[in-house]
């Protein structure tokens, strides 16, 4: 017996007897064997399935540290203790294990954050985002939205001076207000793209290396941890709003490859949408999901008042889900047919 | 006109396990003790036509009952019976030794003259009739249906199963055997026509028995996944057409047929040798040796435990598929004709240091995580859950695979959640063919098969059941 599983059942300490339960898990791995057919089992467990994600995200968030230093890093400790803590208490609150999706949640969280976000914010933004993003649902798996959005979402709504108009270029210290999207939609000029690709204009700390992303999403799919089908129909879709929004209102549309190269598209279209527990489960419901997501990015961006509508468009089609999986349901499975007898 | 082969959706390719059967074959030879449940297709008993102390000869017939749906139960050696179970499902043998065996008569060497009900009567007296799971049918009940309601025999040779026995060696210098075998089924069983569907991989094999076959019966050459040869996904995948699940093959007038039956049929009516013996491959590392072996029917598994399992292991042996197959829970458990394969799987009790770390040069899964998805290397196999259960993140693994189309991922949650009603099986539950691959890729460990299965039975416990089958049951035969 190690020492974890000593240590669980040390009657003074029975209240963390999950966390040490957890560790254990992590370190000396399972000793359960199955129960009966199917008597093997594939090795992909949890932790292995949420570690890749968070290798996929590795690229972004070196980006970010390399860009922005010892902030960077100071943000995603924050994240990842705070939103910790409050995984870990309901967890022992509820007598449950530990669900290691939130390791992917507290990196995700600082990366869509502007690189000049105060740690408080940080914090304050995390630990919404686990409460009420995830465990007033009932924990991992059955959760509505997704908890790093709903965290960025509210920190959005409530400080809004912080989170639209202090940017910062990697490498420079000015603040600026102008991210390329922002720029676009006063002056339509069009940031250049290798400058897009390589992290060399402002925006959300974790969103500007795009060529990263790119690699990181890729991984996720070959890998199949994520599915292809909402990222591909997201970009898909949002490349053929606004090629045609573009023709049509050249002036108030920018253009598809533009569109796609900046803001949070592709960090949200790739590490967000991809959320299996907040997008649909039918394949039909993922296509509609990612066609939905496309056009109303490119609205939110192109007539509102807000200059990225990436965040909006994931958060309001992670509250349709249900409702576009119960249509795809209905239809493949025709009600009109009995199919039931008493 | 015969459909074309259309395979399946869904389903999973097991490649490269450590312990896979080695094209090797030896004989076990005869135990001291055999045992021989004397049961009918409904599990009642046969009357046995021997008497405790009586000597018999291998071949010899020990118990029938023509009036019963049963086959005649034949001795798997020579020696002397030592007892009749007092409720008369069990014989058991005291074996003498001797290879010697019974001449069968009647035998047809000229068959292809020979009238099928005569035929019927040679099969139907060796015995093999009650090999199948629903038995080869004949004109003396040995099957659900009769003769004339079998319109289709299919052959499955594939490698479908993470383990499967070498057709290599199976067929080694019985392929003439084989072809003749089957010619003879097809005349015993009039109105059925024959497909062979064999494992792309054996190249060489499948042209000689293309040869060998000579147009005698269709040839199908299939990429294998699991579980092709589950009834339920081979049938449509063979013949086109559905099939209806809770239902056995035979139901549908196709009998199911392994490559060693199929042979033995031709040994027993062409030149009177009597079923006696089985190849039974051993699988899996918790097996000193990985080989075929040919062991009397009867012989207590216990006895081949004994003799070939690895000492220090602790393993559990498993029948046929270390996927569907069941547990053998008491060793003393006699070798049946629908044994083809024992796994034997090392029990993981011991955990890994930082396990989901690993690169996993020997670690199979569905998701191209680990070193042994890029490297040829075999795989290790054992009962470790390779995992904690955790909640279902819906990540759709289970539906991919899938080869029912149904949605394991939804259906679990409404067990789960006590929903039990109309809308589960609108959502098509009753499809599922508890072939238990949505619990084996899993990555949250949840056991998805056993709760749909539970939603089965509680379903059918409400009196709600399925009122547009795939197959309308008065198709059916024999229910």
């Amino acid at each position: 017996m190690n020492i974890f599983v000593r240590l669980q059942h040390v009657k003074a300490l029975r209240r963390f007897a999950g966390i040490f339960k957890t560790l254990d898990g992590i370190l000396f791995g399972v000793r359960e064997v199955t129960l009966g057919a199917p008597h093997v089992r594939d090795h992909i467990e949890i932790k292995r399935f949420m570690s890749i994600a968070i290798i996929a995200l590795l690229p972004a968030a070196g980006a970010s540290i390399w860009f922005y230093g010892w902030d960077a890093v100071k943000m995603i400790v924050t994240s990842y203790v705070c939103g910790g803590i409050v995984e870990v208490l309901f967890a022992l609150i509820r007598k449950r294990d530990i669900e290691e999706g939130f390791l992917v949640t507290g990196l995700i969280f600082p990366l869509v954050l502007p690189p000049t976000a105060p740690l408080w914010v940080v914090a304050v933004g995390v630990v919404f985002g686990v409460f009420f993003g995830k465990e007033v649902f009932g924990g991992t798996g059955r959760n509505i939205f997704n908890p790093a959005l709903v965290g960025r979402l509210f920190i959005t709504l409530a400080f809004p001076g912080i989170m639209s108009s202090a940017w910062k270029v990697p490498f420079a210290d000015a603040i600026t207000s102008a991210t390329p999207l922002a720029v676009w939609k006063s002056t339509h000029e069009v940031a250049p793209y290798l400058d897009l690709l390589f992290g060399g204009v402002a925006g959300s700390m974790g969103e500007i290396f795009r060529v990263g992303i790119l690699a990181g999403g890729i991984l996720l799919i070959l890998t199949r941890v994520a599915n292809w089908r909402v990222p591909v129909f997201y970009l898909a879709s949002t490349a053929v709003f606004a090629l045609l929004g573009n023709l049509v209102l050249p002036n108030i549309v920018a253009p598809p490859l533009f569109q796609i190269l900046s803001g949070g598209l592709l960090f949200g279209a790739l590490f967000m949408a991809t959320d299996p527990v907040t997008s649909p489960i039918t394949r039909g419901g993922k296509l509609a999901f990612g066609v939905a997501a496309g056009f109303l990015t490119v609205l939110i961006r192109s007539i509102s008042g807000f200059t990225e509508g990436v965040m909006f468009s994931i958060v309001f089609l992670n509250a349709l889900t249900p409702l576009i999986d119960h249509v795809a349901m209905s239809v493949r499975y025709k009600s009109g047919k009995p199919g039931v007898k008493r | 006109m015969t459909p074309r082969y259309k395979g399946f959706r869904g389903g999973y390719r097991f490649r490269r396990f450590r312990g896979a059967p080695a094209p090797e074959r030896i004989s076990f030879g005869i135990p001291d003790l055999l045992v021989m449940p004397l049961v009918d297709l409904k599990g009642k008993p046969i009357p046995a036509l021997v008497k405790a102390g009586q000597q018999v000869r291998a071949g010899q017939i020990l118990a029938s009952d023509d009036a019963s749906l049963s086959s005649p139960v034949c001795a798997p050696a020579s020696g002397v019976v030592r007892a009749v179970a007092k409720d008369g499902r069990v014989l058991t043998i005291a074996s003498d030794g001797s290879a010697d065996w019974t001449l069968l008569e009647p035998r047809y060497p000229n068959w292809r003259s020979t009238a099928p009900e005569k035929l019927q009567e040679a099969l139907y007296l060796s015995g093999i009739t009650g090999f199948p799971e629903g038995g080869i049918p004949t004109i003396f009940h040995s099957s659900v249906i009769g003769p004339g309601d079998v319109e289709h025999i299919i052959v499955e040779a594939v490698y479908a199963d993470v383990y499967s026995p070498r057709l290599g060696v199976l067929l080694a210098g019985a392929v003439e055997k084989f072809a003749s075998g089957l010619a003879l089924l097809g005349r015993m069983l009039p109105k059925s026509s024959s497909t062979v569907i064999i494992d792309r991989s054996e190249r060489a094999l499948g042209a000689e028995l293309r040869a060998a076959l000579a147009g005698g019966a269709r040839l199908i050459e299939a990429a294998s996944r699991y579980p092709l040869d589950h009834e339920a996904i081979l049938l449509p995948a063979v013949l086109g057409g559905r099939f209806a699940n809770g239902y056995r093959a035979i139901h549908h007038g196709v009998l199911v047929l392994d490559v060693q039956t199929v042979i033995q049929v031709h040994e027993a009516v062409v030149e009177g040798r009597p079923a006696i013996e089985r190849t039974v491959a051993l699988a899996g590392t918790g097996f000193a040796r990985n080989i075929h072996l040919d062991a009397r029917l009867g012989t207590p598994l216990e006895a081949i435990a004994k003799k070939y399992l690895a000492p220090g292991i602790e393993s559990r042996i498993v029948i046929n598929s270390p996927i569907r197959g069941e547990a053998v829970l008491d060793l003393g458990r006699p070798l049946d004709a629908r044994i083809r394969l024992l796994a034997a799987l090392p029990e993981g009790h011991r955990g890994q240091f930082m396990s989901f770390a690993r690169p996993g040069f020997r670690a199979d899964s569905y998701t191209p995580t680990f070193a042994a998805s890029f490297l040829p290397l075999s795989k290790n196999l054992g009962t470790n859950l390779q995992g904690e259960e955790r909640a279902c993140i819906s990540c759709g693994f289970c539906g991919d695979v899938c080869p029912a189309r149904i949605m394991p991922q939804l259906l679990h949650r409404f067990v789960k959640r006590d929903v039990i009603d109309e809308l589960i099986l609108r959502y098509r539950i009753v499809d599922c063919i508890d072939c238990n691959l949505c619990t084996y890729v899993c990555p949250s460990k949840i056991p998805v098969a056993a709760l749909i299965r539970e939603g089965k039975t509680r379903l059918a416990a409400e009196g709600l059941e399925d009122s547009t089958p795939p197959v309308p049951r008065g198709v059916l035969k024999g229910v």
